[in-house]
Formats: structure tokens, C-alpha cells, sequence
């Protein structure tokens, strides 16, 4: 008898475009283009330079392995015990965005220090999978059957070079390593003209421009307040950076009053509070600053929502090629329309944004929340990194900036 | 799922994965079958997968009657790429039920199967097995599937003649033969293969189904397994005789204190029956079948269901995995009696125009409606026309001014697929028109040739309007960045305004050419061959046609 097909057995992963959880009113689209055009073959998730690497490490010792995505898993999972063992409960502070480790410490603090049998059960969300589609971008892995390619050989080699140096810790690189990454980003200043893919140029123009910026620990937010003004240079960085600032004052003005309606559940008192926002001319908070307006339950953050907004439309966004809809909303929210049909609207863009499981709807003034009460209650507002942060850690790790 | 157990992915995943490694090769088909289907995810899941970078699938999308009515009746304006849709109906009360993607780029294939439909609940809502496989004794077993329903093997089942020429084209030139590791209810009931397979089965036999059976429906489908007692995992408390039963009950991500813990669904839709062996030699089918006796015990041709279940062995490690996950999801039931249970077929279709397809171009166009009754009348409206339709042979036929004003104001430049209204008594019932992405046999030669020339590139042609009758080539999308197409896209309009000799010349090469990516060298090759040739001799004046022949096989063979 011949033997048996075989096949893993899989349970389906909830479909991304029925859970962008956060992006209750569909803005992170406009966001994403920017963000492409800014960082482009980079991810908000691809935070540590050594995962580049590591993962090509990875993939080349479980070549021909049966099963090999499940084999680099265990690797990296051994590889989150060790930084879990490392750096303890310092973790988040010492060495930041190491896949898997929160949940390696917990397994270990339960088991007396025991590392678990099959490592690779304790996360699912993969460093591999995070990091794959950037380093198939930056031609660091081929694609599909062929993936491992020679200059996936090369940063492996590099990682194994410094393996056997004693340089084990994620945070950690070797300059080779360093330098075979800067490569990869096109940060190697060596390489010039046309063999500097568009790509790589992109990047290159952004490091040039945010390396010269002073960082602090708002991160991104503190950058794009910087470009709040219409930038006098106009070089396509700076416009993008102006752009992504008028983005999310518009967004998170719309995202504030989103708020208020699940928070208040009745429409006539978000209302009331428009109204009067409308006619106080609050000082427009800093973006630095609006994930406290949103959390803080003293203050209305309504004043602040529509300032946010009124700051947004003020900078022409149409101009700029930002979606108009979504401008036409703001418009109506903030600048005198009925705000009947203002908030109705509202409420109709988080619809279409959600149309199989929409979070609510309106029974009269009434507001009906269909969404689970932990979705409402996790739901905060704050402006987008524009992948600005993760790029910062990756230029701190392969030496770039301090 | 939190931490151990299986290994979860998303539905589309397979299916990006397929078109990003062999998207290059042509030609490109995808064939879904499913019992549920959602037009927004269709438009917003899988046709967005299946035309990553201008590689647009010819897609064709089987559901079953009913469902598919329903959902058209919110069909989009513009539904996006080369999508057919055609409903399915069984005899009986059977309903179409298997959940398959067959893909095929070139001389690639790869089949995702398992128990998701193609609407939200299937793509995560609820809780799923999806798995996919490009061994080519799965792949030629499913391709068998899907040629004998093109061929109409099986007296159970229903489609219109534009979805069997789909999927034996979306076949063409593919290995395809019946394999024990797949069966359907086409080849009898499960109950019987089970019989025959589960020898050596040790231990208790574990199902995974929701609960969809009356208390008589669960003992006929108990009876199907033959084992002194099962472990049933289903969706709600119950009792089912010499069975250890466990109910749906998943913890909430909110409840954990595991930080990469996920949601678990709230919804049971999986279904599986594993079989634990001897020296951990486990199996397992995974597919469609529910635990009911329609789904377990009766054949498709005597009026049951289409059910598709696909065997493949579990690893010791896979096992304990899918037990950690049963194990953290379900309890043990304490129900004392069986639930009233909701029934999950869903009403049955209402018209009785089985679809449509609209052929031919400018002013020779026509709509060809493929009905269920022998002969009658039908009356199909769109906005506020009406046209009446004479049916003879099942088959009635719409031209002229009349199919005009029926289809105005439809942007038809775009439109593979779009929906008119049959008029039942009072009630407007959809029904799909699609525009055929093979053309019928009596169909103009040359354009039955094109079309295969255009399929073989990987090219979608569009449908004319009628006031605008010059085909360009412009209109037609091609893949953008392979060098080699272009080349040869250079070469047909070079001769576009030439003679027909000389455009027959280059199309005979050219298809050689094709042909020999298309299919591996063999029969699969020469199908392919034999499909050019037919199509060039019919474009071809008859003395042609011997050196048409000559030419195919001197070019393309082995």
C-alpha cells in the first residue's frame, strides 16, 4: 500500500480584515501609504536589526529539515528562553521586542527555571513571520521554495561568527553583522547610483533626515509634531512627515469623538459636548500628548478632538493627496455642518470600516453596543508611528545613532 | 488559540503563498468550491489574493444553489478580477457542501481544503480546520473531483454548461486520478470508506463536528462509525448513544492571563474524524462532512450532500497538539437529553433559471439561459426592464435590442460576472450572468482561439460593449513585469493587421510554445496540444488544418 499524503492540521487565523481592532474608523490605510513611502519593506514590527540575522541563521540550519517552519520556531523560542533568562524582569527596559519572551519568563518563573519541552508552544505569532516580509523586501530571503539564498548565507554566517564569539544577546552585534544589515537597509554609504534600488534610496533620505532629529521617548509622535508646520524645504521626506502629522490630527480628532459616543452611549450628550466644543477654541493638543487627553477621565477630550481636527483641515489635507472623505468628515464634524448629520456619518464610516462586526449602532440617541465590552474599553487613541520607532531601534542596533 | 497545540493560519494564506511563489507561470485558474459564500469576502479576501501584482486567476467560484441566491441578492456593483460564479444543485435534499480551493499556475498546483466556506465565519469567525497540500496524490485526486463534475459523471449534481467547461479548462493538462486519501460522496457513503479503512484503529475514534442532527439524525450517524465508543466534540451539551460527548465552550482572551493568548471564536464549525492507530500511526480526514446521517451515510447520487473529506496521518506530537487545544475548548457534557438543534442548510433556491452567460461581442452579443425545467418561459428584469425568455431544452436565448436595454448602464468593460432578476410571481429572485471565461463550442472560431491564447499568457480579456465593436489588445491585463510576455504580446500585434495566414502562423508557434509550460510532458502535455489544435482548426480554413497538426506536434512535443 502506497503510504498517506500528509499535511499539518491547521485551525484558521481570524481574517485581518475583519480585525483591525483599532482601526475602528478605516484610517490606517492612508496611514500605511505614507508609512510605505517613508519606510518602505519595513514593518512596525521589525524592531531588532540581530532578528535579520538570526532568522537567516535560522532558516539555514533547518534547510531540508522535515517541517522547517515549525524547527525555526523551536529555535527562536530557545532563543527568547535565553533572553528571558538574561535579562529577567529588566527585559522590556534592556533589550526591547524580543519575540516571545513575556511568555518564555512566565513558563519559566512557573517551572522553577525549567525550560519547557517543545519551546515552540509557547507563542504563535512568529519572529519569522514578522520579520520574513521585510527581509524578503530587502532581498535578504528569496521567496517560496528558494528562499535561502546567498546572501541569506552570508548573514547567517555572520550570526554563526558571532555565536562562537560569545555574542549571544539579541541587543547585542558584531560589526559584521552590523555591517551586512546596514547593507540590507541600504545605509552603507559605499553603495551609490543605480544600484541603490528606489527603495533603498527612500530609506537612506529618511535616516538622513530623522537621524539629525533629537529623540526622546515620545518617539515618533514628538517627530511628526516637529513637521506640524508646512515644512519650508519641501523635499519628499518632509512632506511625508507633514503629511503623516496632518493625518493623525485628523485622525485622532474623528477617533476622539469616536470615543465619546461608546463612552457616553447617548448621542444627544456627545452632541451637547461638540456644540460646545465647537465654540470654545481649546488649544489643540500636542500629538505627543493625546493618548493622556483619550485616557484621562477628568478632562472632556472633546475640546481637544475638534481642535485636533480643525488643526488637520486648516493645513489644507486635500492638498496634500490625503483621502478627501475623510476630510469632508472632518469638515462636517468641526466646522458648523448639522451635527446630526456630522455624528451620523461618524457612525457610518465605522460601519463601512467594519461591515460584517460593527462595534455599534444608533437606536435613535440611543447607542447600542454590539462589540465585546473589552474591545470598547481597550480601545485608545493615539497617533501612529509611521514605522519611525521601529526604524529607530533598528538604527540604534546595527550602530547608527545612539 | 493560546499557547501549544496546533498550529493556526489564516484561510487566504495558502492561497498568497501559492500566487507569490508560482504567480509567474501560466495558465493561472483557481477553483473554489463552497457551501456558504460571502460577496464581500470574495471581493475583499480572495480576489485581492488571487490578482497580486496584475497575475490575475481565472476564478471560478462553485456554491451551492441556495446560499449563492441569497447572497447575490447583495451583490457589488463591480465585483473585481476574472470571477465566475455558478450555483450548484443537488438532487434531493442534498446540498453542495465540500469547501476546496484548487489552484493551479503552469505546471504548479496546490489544493486547500477543510471545513471553511468562503464567508466570515470561514475565514476565523468560527472555529476551523483549513489545511493545504500540493502532494500530487491529493492534487490529482481533488483534480479528479473537479473533472468528473465538469463531466458530468455524477447524476446527483447540477451545474450549467459554462461552469464544466471552467473546470475541465482550469484542468487541462493536470494529472488527475482517484486516490484512497480522498473521498466524496460521489464515490459512496463515508460510512463505508470509513468500514474499510479503519482496520487497525485502536483506541476510541475522535469527531469533531458541529451539532446539526436530531436525536434520530445522531444515532444513524453513530451507527456510520464503527467503533465500540467515539469521543464527540461538538457545539452544544447533548447525548449520543456509546459516546463520550464534549461541548463547545471556549475560554475568552479577556480571561487569560497569557499576554499571546487570541480569541478562540465563539462558533464550532470544524470538522474532523481521527482515527488513532497502533504505534502512533494516527489518520485523520479533515473536510466537509458533518456528523449527521446525510452527511456520513448517503451517496450524492441517491440524494445526499457533496461532502469532501481528504485523510492524512498525525503525527504522536500533532495529536497530543490537538488534544491540548479539544481540551481547553471543550467540557464534558452534562446534558441529560439531545438540544433542539439549529439546521444548517439553508432555504433552497427559489429560481428557476439555473444561470446565465452572456457570449459574443457588440452587436452579436447574446445571453444563453440554462434553466431547470425542460421547456417554458422566464422573465428576467433588471431596474425596470423585462425581457421574456422562450426555454427549449432547458437552455433559452436573448440578443438584439432587447438584451440591450436589459444590460444598460452596465460598465461591461470590467464586468466578468454581474446579476439580473427573474420575476417569480411577485418576488425579483437574482440569478447570475456570467461572462464565460471559456468560450461555449459554437462560439466564433477565432474567438474561442484568442481566448486560449489569452489564457495561456495569462491575460484577461474583457467584454466589448456594444457600441464600441474594435477589439484592441489594450484590453486585455496582463502580467507586467514578465519580459518574455511582452516580447511575445509585441509579436501578435505585429500581426494583427497582417493576414489571417500569418496570424494563425504566429498563434501555432506560440501555443506550441505555451503548451509545453502549461503541463508536464506526457498526457497531461498532449491534452493541452490537443486543446490548441482543436481551436486552431476551427479558426483555420479546413486545408489547414493537417499542417496545424503537424506543426503542434512537431513543436510542442516531448
Amino acid at each position: 500500500m502506497r503510504p498517506m499524503a500528509a499535511f499539518d492540521l491547521r485551525w484558521v487565523l481570524p481574517d485581518p480584515t475583519r480585525e483591525r481592532a483599532i482601526d475602528a474608523l478605516g484610517m490606517s490605510a492612508q496611514a500605511d501609504r505614507i508609512a510605505d513611502s517613508l519606510l518602505p519593506g519595513l514593518s512596525v514590527l521589525t524592531v531588532r536589526a540581530r532578528y535579520f540575522t538570526f532568522l537567516c541563521w535560522a532558516l539555514e540550519r533547518t534547510q531540508g529539515v522535515p517541517n522547517a517552519r515549525r524547527a525555526v520556531h523551536r529555535l527562536e523560542a530557545e532563543l527568547a528562553i535565553a533572553e528571558a533568562r538574561r535579562h529577567g524582569a529588566n527585559g522590556a527596559t534592556e533589550c526591547p521586542a524580543v519575540v516571545g519572551r513575556g511568555n518564555a519568563r512566565s513558563y519559566l518563573v512557573d517551572h522553577e527555571g525549567a525550560a519547557p519541552a517543545r519551546p515552540e508552544r509557547l507563542y504563535k505569532h512568529t519572529a519569522l513571520s514578522r520579520y520574513a516580509p521585510a527581509m524578503r523586501a530587502l532581498g535578504v530571503l528569496g521567496r517560496g521554495h528558494s528562499e535561502v539564498q546567498p546572501s541569506t548565507r552570508r548573514l547567517a554566517s555572520a550570526y554563526r561568527g558571532a555565536n562562537a564569539r560569545g555574542v549571544a544577546c539579541l541587543g547585542e552585534m558584531t560589526s559584521r553583522e552590523r555591517t551586512l544589515v546596514r547593507q540590507a537597509l541600504g545605509l552603507d554609504w559605499r553603495v551609490t547610483g543605480e544600484a541603490l534600488g528606489a527603495a533603498a534610496r527612500r530609506r537612506r533620505a529618511t535616516y538622513d533626515l530623522v537621524s539629525r532629529l533629537p529623540w526622546t521617548d515620545a518617539g515618533a509622535a514628538a517627530v511628526l509634531e516637529r513637521y506640524s508646520p508646512r515644512p519650508r524645504v519641501h523635499d519628499g521626506v518632509s512632506r511625508l512627515l507633514h503629511m503623516a502629522f496632518v493625518w493623525e490630527a485628523l485622525s485622532c480628532g474623528l477617533s476622539l469623538v469616536f470615543r465619546e459616543i461608546l463612552r457616553r452611549r447617548d448621542m444627544a450628550a456627545v452632541r451637547r459636548g461638540l456644540r460646545r466644543a465647537r465654540s470654545a477654541g481649546a488649544r489643540r493638543p500636542s500629538l505627543v500628548d493625546v493618548a493622556q487627553v483619550s485616557e484621562d477621565a477628568e478632562t472632556d477630550p472633546l475640546p481637544g478632538a475638534v481642535a485636533l481636527a480643525r488643526a488637520a483641515l486648516r493645513r489644507g489635507p486635500e492638498d496634500l493627496g490625503l483621502e478627501p472623505e475623510a476630510c469632508a468628515l472632518g469638515r462636517l464634524v468641526v466646522n458648523g455642518g448639522r451635527l446630526e448629520d456630522a455624528l451620523t456619518s461618524l457612525v457610518n464610516r465605522h460601519v463601512i470600516a467594519k461591515p460584517e462586526e460593527p462595534w455599534m449602532r444608533m437606536r435613535g440617541d440611543r447607542v447600542e453596543i454590539l462589540a465585546p465590552q473589552k474591545r470598547v474599553q481597550d480601545f485608545r487613541v493615539g497617533p501612529r508611528s509611521y514605522r519611525l520607532d521601529a526604524f529607530h531601534q533598528l538604527l540604534v542596533d546595527v550602530g547608527l545613532v545612539s | 488559540m493560546t499557547s501549544g497545540g496546533l498550529v493556526s493560519t489564516r484561510w487566504v494564506e495558502p492561497i498568497e503563498e501559492f500566487v507569490r511563489t508560482h504567480g509567474r507561470e501560466t495558465p493561472r485558474w483557481a477553483v473554489v468550491f463552497t457551501y456558504e459564500i460571502e460577496l464581500d469576502r470574495v471581493a475583499r479576501v480572495l480576489m485581492p489574493a488571487l490578482s497580486r501584482r496584475g497575475r490575475q486567476f481565472r476564478t471560478v467560484i462553485l456554491a451551492d444553489a441556495g446560499p449563492l441566491e441569497r447572497a447575490l441578492a447583495s451583490f457589488p456593483r463591480t465585483m473585481p478580477g476574472a470571477v465566475n460564479f455558478h450555483p450548484v444543485r443537488m438532487r434531493g435534499r442534498g446540498i453542495f457542501h465540500p469547501k476546496l480551493v484548487l489552484l493551479r499556475a503552469g505546471r504548479q498546483a496546490r489544493v486547500a481544503f477543510g471545513s471553511a466556506n468562503l464567508t466570515s465565519g470561514g475565514m476565523g469567525g468560527n472555529l476551523e480546520l483549513w489545511t493545504h497540500s500540493e502532494d500530487p496524490k491529493v492534487v490529482a485526486a481533488l483534480a479528479d473531483v473537479v473533472r468528473r463534475m465538469a463531466r458530468g459523471d455524477d447524476r446527483g449534481v447540477s451545474i450549467d454548461p459554462a461552469a464544466q467547461r471552467a473546470l475541465l479548462r482550469a484542468t487541462l493538462g493536470m494529472e488527475a486520478r482517484p486516490a484512497d486519501d480522498v473521498w466524496t460522496s460521489l464515490d459512496g457513503p463515508f460510512s463505508r470508506t470509513l468500514r474499510r479503512t479503519s482496520g487497525t484503529c485502536v483506541g476510541r475514534p475522535l469527531v469533531i463536528s458541529p451539532l446539526y442532527a436530531s436525536a434520530d439524525g445522531m444515532r444513524a450517524a453513530r451507527a456510520a462509525i464503527p467503533a465500540r465508543v467515539i469521543d464527540l466534540y461538538t457545539s452544544l451539551p447533548t447525548i449520543v448513544p456509546r459516546a463520550r460527548v464534549f461541548a463547545y465552550d471556549p475560554p475568552h482572551s479577556a480571561d487569560s492571563a497569557d499576554g499571546d493568548a487570541q480569541a478562540m471564536p465563539g462558533t464550532l464549525h470544524a470538522k474532523a474524524y481521527v482515527l488513532r492507530g497502533v504505534g502512533g500511526k494516527h489518520v485523520a480526514w479533515v473536510g466537509s462532512a458533518n456528523f449527521t446521517a446525510p452527511a456520513l451515510t448517503m451517496e450524492a447520487a441517491r440524494g445526499g450532500n457533496f461532502e469532501l473529506l481528504v485523510r492524512t496521518p498525525v503525527a504522536d506530537d500533532e495529536l497530543v497538539g490537538l488534544m491540548e487545544d479539544l481540551t481547553l475548548a471543550f467540557h464534558v457534557s452534562a446534558a441529560d437529553r439531545p438540544p433542539s438543534v439549529p439546521e444548517e442548510r439553508m432555504p433552497p433556491p427559489r429560481a428557476t433559471v439555473l444561470a446565465c452567460e452572456l457570449v459574443g461581442a457588440g452587436a452579436a452579443m447574446r445571453l444563453r439561459v440554462f434553466t431547470t425545467m425542460r421547456s417554458g418561459r422566464v422573465v428576467l428584469s433588471r431596474n425596470e426592464a423585462r425581457a421574456n425568455v422562450t426555454v427549449r431544452r432547458g437552455v433559452g436565448s436573448l440578443s438584439g435590442p432587447v438584451l440591450r436595454r436589459l444590460l444598460e448602464g452596465l460598465d461591461l468593460s470590467i464586468a466578468q460576472s454581474i446579476v439580473l432578476h427573474q420575476l417569480i410571481g411577485r418576488s425579483r429572485v437574482p440569478v447570475v450572468v456570467n461572462v464565460p471565461l471559456v468560450p461555449a463550442e459554437d462560439d466564433d472560431g477565432e474567438v474561442v482561439l484568442d481566448t486560449l491564447v489569452d489564457e495561456l499568457l495569462g491575460r484577461i480579456r474583457v467584454v466589448q460593449p456594444a457600441e464600441d465593436e474594435e477589439s484592441s489588445p489594450d484590453d486585455a491585463v496582463a502580467d507586467p513585469d514578465d519580459e518574455s510576455r511582452v516580447d511575445v504580446e509585441r509579436r501578435l500585434d505585429e500581426v494583427l493587421h497582417q493576414g489571417e495566414l500569418d496570424r494563425l502562423a504566429v498563434k501555432t508557434a506560440l501555443l506550441a510554445r505555451l503548451a509545453r509550460r502549461a503541463a508536464h510532458a506526457g498526457t497531461g502535455r498532449d491534452a493541452v496540444l490537443e486543446e490548441c489544435a482543436k481551436a486552431l482548426v476551427r479558426a483555420a480554413p479546413n486545408h489547414l488544418a493537417p499542417m496545424i497538426r503537424a506543426s503542434l506536434l512537431r513543436g510542442g512535443g516531448q
